[in-house]
């Protein structure tokens, strides 16, 4: 099956040039400002970004999409739907493994963290020995720290 | 006749585990029974990260707490209290709900069971025996399908796979230290079937509860379907896994002769779970 047209002489508007510029313009930018603010980790921008330039290519070359469509076979509007939703069907399936990671190191972190205060708690009362510095609750803590806290997370 | 409350010596040495989630107002009871009816046994409470008081009224009666950090969940907490049980080596962990459903007379015949038929699980069924409990129908035809459910895949056969009250061996104690399903709600169940997986030796005997008050049981309603359903899914899974390795544990077992402190903990990295 050839296409209707030679990709030669298909005509590109010029949304179709600015749409996928804009777009990738935007990726990048979004993912560098969450890196900046340390809210992404750039093992996982890492995608991000290469998603940017793919597209960045794309914008400045849009026949190459086209060869490469016509290389593919993929003419329709479907197929294109059907490769992106997978594409992002992968990402949350890795996303949704490092979650499951991610708590599964929590869970323990937590476990041995209780376990460890109530060795804590215990060797101080048997010996009755404190600490010169007394050491304070988290909730005093974070009381004390809630302002300073919530600026910070502001920023 | 009330037979008489045995003593320490009596018993093999035993952690009663009460994992507890906002449970301030029914922990002074729950704890004065167990003070009455099992005070050769130690307690420590896991503290799930609650928003109330439960630590602080645990503490004030003088057990022993352990505090989560973050809300980890009944399996989270349970798993905590194992840890516990594995570093201090006890040989009996009992698995007690802070909600006031389990009764504390009931521990004595579940780790006489344990201790005289040398198994590793024992668990105090509602429904072994006519003992006046009753489940929501819905309830007991969930309850119903899961356990021929596990015993069409283990061969282990259970009244009240979901009963959280139960006993461990130091071996079952051990291996839950590592790994204990954290299947919300389903922990009971799968825990079940890992340790059938295990070829441990599990025993069921009738046992008493309390009625739940109100309708706080997360399993009554639409929501308990949901969690059936989970549960079955998580135990197929278990079935498709290979079975976990126990090869650690049993070299913790092989360990060269302990030092005559009982309560001394044991090194971290020989207990901490793995999974």
């Amino acid at each position: 099956m050839q296409p209707l047209i030679p990709v030669d002489e298909v005509e590109i508007t010029l949304l179709q040039r600015i749409l996928p510029l804009g777009a990738a313009l935007l990726i990048a930018l979004v993912t560098v400002e969450l890196i900046r603010r340390r809210k992404l980790r750039e093992e996982y921008a890492m995608l991000w970004i290469s998603a940017s330039g793919l597209l960045l290519i794309f914008a400045i070359f849009p026949r190459l999409l086209l060869h490469l469509s016509v290389g593919m076979g993929v003419f329709y509007l479907t197929t294109v739907v059907v490769l992106v939703f997978s594409f992002l069907a992968l990402v949350l399936l890795h996303l949704a493994v490092i979650v499951s990671r991610s708590s599964e190191d929590v869970r323990q972190i937590a476990q041995r963290l209780a376990l460890l205060e109530h060795k804590m708690h215990e060797q101080q009362s048997h010996t009755g020995v404190r600490s010169q510095v007394p050491m304070l609750d988290d909730a005093v803590l974070n009381a004390e720290e809630g302002d300073d806290g919530a600026a910070e997370e502001g920023a | 006749m009330m037979k008489p409350v045995p003593t320490r010596t009596d018993m093999p040495r035993t952690l009663v585990i009460v994992p507890a989630y906002n449970e301030a107002d029914s922990l002074p009871r729950v704890l004065s029974d167990l003070a009455t009816h099992a005070p050769w046994a130690d307690v420590v409470v896991v503290d799930d990260c609650s928003t109330d008081r439960t630590a602080e009224v645990a503490r004030l009666r003088g057990v022993s707490v352990l505090s989560l950090p973050c809300n980890l969940g009944v399996g989270g907490a349970m798993q905590t209290g194992y840890l516990y049980a594995a570093r201090r080596r006890y040989d009996v962990a009992v698995q007690f709900d802070g909600d006031g459903q389990h009764r504390a007379n009931q521990i004595e015949p579940l780790v006489s069971t344990l201790a005289g038929e040398r198994v590793d699980l024992v668990i105090g069924s509602r429904l072994l025996e006519k003992v006046g409990f009753r489940f929501a129908f819905a309830r007991f035809v969930g309850s119903r399908l899961l356990a021929g459910l596990i015993r069409l895949l283990t061969g282990v056969r259970t009244t009240d796979p979901t009963s959280g009250f139960r006993a461990a061996s130091s071996r079952a104690i051990r291996f839950f230290a590592r790994h204990y399903p954290q299947t919300y709600l389903g922990d009971t169940a799968e825990a079940l079937v890992w340790a059938a997986r295990q070829k441990m030796r599990i025993r069921e005997i009738p046992t008493r509860m309390r009625q739940r008050q109100g309708g706080a049981s997360a399993a009554t309603n639409f929501k308990g379907l949901l969690h059936m359903l989970r549960i079955t899914l998580a135990v197929f899974v278990d079935c498709l896994e290979p079975r976990v390795k126990e090869d650690d544990d049993r070299a913790a077992q092989e360990a060269p002769a302990r030092l005559p402190h009982a309560t001394k903990e044991v090194d971290d990295a020989a207990t901490d779970s793995g999974r």
